[in-house]
């Protein structure tokens, strides 16, 4: 008994290591590449610098690119973070018989396929003459983030005691006031949450941005384009700089949601 | 909290309520008054309707028919909000983000009192409960029971005349919850407001209680003060949900009074006009000493045998095996001065006709 224990213990820790190996493999092979100073993308790298860091920084196509990504994930994570909440509280509280649909048609931006979403934004955007500009694609990428929104924000709503808003309205609240002073202060958390990873569904989209925007591009766009005439190690240092960014916000975002959780209980 | 020259309860009527939800009828023709500083109690089993009465008058719920007054105003059209009420639930309902202080102090901001008077309400309201020491605490800090008193403080701050309670205590354990009905009952006097309660304990009716509304399936069978309803039960359901009881069919007796067939005796008792059965609370009956005759000439005598003794305190309850196969109970002191009963024993027991309540209705 005690053998097969052991044994099963170091199976169960030789898995693990390969899922992370697995999941970490890209970032292993990009991260030390980033800091080459050699001239050629390559692995691994001959010498060692900060140069391509240096490079992104001191371009302006590039710096250009990046501050249109972060203008465009504004956008459209604050259209995703309001409009999901405003779904959540409607599908939670008007308990209609559309109610099924209504969720389905929230979640549908996560189920179609972006190419479809890009084709279809592309077509719509032509036609109107709004094709080639910020607003459109924040738009479209304040719809692909939506579901995740409604998703966070919805968890969090359900986890809120309904008489918390009853108790606000018998002691003297209107309807707004009342979910704004009980249920708002609950909801905060998981809606920055909501918001931070809404931001970042947006931020490295890539496929609506290539047939949306024609001219400017933006950092996705921007990699994108680059890659395909040349490859150096400037897009190994946007990534690691990204990943590192994405990491310290998603895990804020991840803190908050789980506060938010336990706060929610008395 | 209120000047003892200023009456600060209201007046409750219900008219004829009906509340619907699709084939099920919550409420139906309820019909109830309350009178001006009143601590009536909803009683019934889960499911007979007196959250819906209480959220009908709170406003969270729509009646599908009939009115309801407050001091001979409909409010049926007002929001929760304008209708002046203070509410204690069951969960409490505190604001987790907010302190003690801010949670009760939340009524007096919405009606704009302003800060000084609101600062010395919050503290009165908060001594009241004994919390005075505790405003500056998240509702998460404190225990059960104080966060029960919060939630009590923060309802009454405002000087509602009418106060709603939902199962407020079901939440507390048994110690604490028996010391809260003396807070409770302390409130009422000190406060004057009309008190509707709900609960499914009737030990908390009895003791709180100026008038005890016994519902069932949507309407009430029963209304009375606390006593009555123990003492003068007038339907089986109400017999059996208050207190325990012997309930026996009978059948019309010749020249008055009822036959008992399980029991094998008659009842000479006027006043068992119509009754379908009568209930015999167990504390009622006694054993007689062997072979003795009845202390009392008009009691009532039959015979039995002990099944089981049940050891309840102060008290022991014995069930005993009647001769037409029925099991009934009855209750006494302790060390009354003879041998305790055993398994088997044979007994004579006796009551008085006056303690053989008729039951008129099902
Ligand atoms: N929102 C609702 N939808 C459907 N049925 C309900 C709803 N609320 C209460 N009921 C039904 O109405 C009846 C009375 O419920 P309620 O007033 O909560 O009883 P109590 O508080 O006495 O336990 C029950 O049969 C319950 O199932
Ligand atoms: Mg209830």
């Amino acid at each position: 008994m005690m053998g097969g224990d052991k044994t099963g213990r170091v199976l169960l820790t030789a898995y693990f290591a390969v899922v992370v190996l697995y999941l970490f493999f890209p970032i292993l092979i990009v991260a030390p590449m980033s800091f080459s100073d050699d001239r050629f993308l390559g692995f691994p790298p001959e010498s060692w610098g900060l140069r391509w860091y240096e490079a992104y920084f001191s371009d302006p196509v590039w710096i250009d690119a990046t501050v249109r990504s972060l203008r465009v994930a504004a956008v459209a994570s604050t259209l995703a973070t309001v409009l999901g909440g405003l779904a959540v509280v409607g599908l939670e509280r008007w308990r209609t018989r559309w109610r099924t649909a209504l969720t389905v048609l929230f979640a549908a931006p996560a189920i179609v396929p972006n190419v479809i979403i890009a084709l279809g934004v592309f077509v719509v955007a032509i036609r109107l003459g709004i094709n080639d500009q910020e607003l459109t694609l924040a738009a479209a990428h304040g719809a692909l983030a939506l579901p995740f929104a409604v998703m966070i924000i919805g968890a969090a709503y359900r986890q809120i005691d309904p008489t918390l808003e009853r108790a606000a309205r018998v002691l003297g609240a209107g309807p707004v006031r009342a979910f704004v002073s009980a249920t708002l202060p609950s909801l905060m958390p998981a809606v920055v949450s909501a918001f931070i990873f809404s931001f970042f569904v947006s931020f490295d989209e890539l496929i609506v941005a290539l047939f949306v925007m024609g001219g400017s591009e933006t950092l996705p766009v921007r990699i994108w384009n680059d890659l395909r005439f040349e490859l150096n190690p400037t897009i190994a240092a946007i990534s690691i700089f990204f990943v590192a960014i994405t990491t310290v916000a998603m895990t804020l975002a991840e803190l908050l949601r789980r506060r938010g959780a336990n706060q929610s209980r008395v | 909290m209120t000047d003892s020259t200023e009456p600060s309860g209201a007046r409750i009527r219900f008219h004829n309520v009906s509340k619907r939800y699709g084939d099920v009828a919550a409420l139906a023709d309820f019909d109830l008054e309350i009178g001006a500083g009143e601590f009536l109690t909803l009683l019934g089993p889960s499911g007979s309707g007196k959250t819906t009465a209480l959220n009908i008058l709170a406003g969270f719920t729509e009646a599908s028919g009939g009115d309801v007054r407050i001091d001979g105003q409909s409010i049926l059209s007002l929001p929760p909000e304008k209708r002046n009420v203070g509410m204690v639930f069951q969960s409490f309902a505190l604001f987790p983000h907010m302190s003690v202080f801010e949670n009760v102090a939340f009524p007096l901001k919405l009606r704009k009192t302003p800060k000084p008077v609101m600062r010395d309400k919050v503290a009165e309201a908060l001594d009241m409960v004994r919390l005075g020491d505790y405003a500056g605490r998240r509702p998460s800090e404190l225990s059960g029971g104080q966060q029960q008193r919060v939630a009590l403080a923060r309802a009454v701050v405002f000087q509602p005349a009418v106060l709603l309670m939902d199962e407020s205590l079901s939440a507390l354990d048994l110690k604490l919850r028996e010391a809260m009905r003396l807070e409770i009952r302390h409130l009422h006097s000190r406060l004057g407001s009309t008190i509707v309660f709900v609960t499914h304990d009737q030990g908390e009716a009895l003791t709180l209680s100026d008038r005890i509304a016994v519902m069932r399936d949507g309407r009430i069978a029963q209304i009375d003060t606390p006593d009555r309803v123990y003492d003068q039960p007038t339907t089986r359901f109400v017999a059996e949900f208050i207190g325990q009881t012997n309930l026996f069919d009978v059948t019309p007796a010749d020249g008055g009074g009822v036959h008992v067939a399980d029991l094998g005796v008659a009842i000479p008792a006027e006043g068992m006009n119509g009754a379908k059965a009568i209930s015999l609370r167990p504390e009622k009956i006694r054993a007689l000493a062997n072979g003795s005759d009845a202390p009392d000439a008009g009691m009532v005598v039959f015979d039995g045998m002990v099944d089981e003794p049940l050891f309840l305190g102060e008290t022991v309850q014995y069930s005993v095996n009647l001769p037409s196969g029925r099991t009934m109970q009855f209750r006494e002191n302790r060390g009354e001065g003879r041998a305790p009963l055993r398994r088997n024993d044979r007994v004579r027991l006796a009551f008085r006709p006056h303690d053989a309540v008729p039951i008129v209705r099902d």
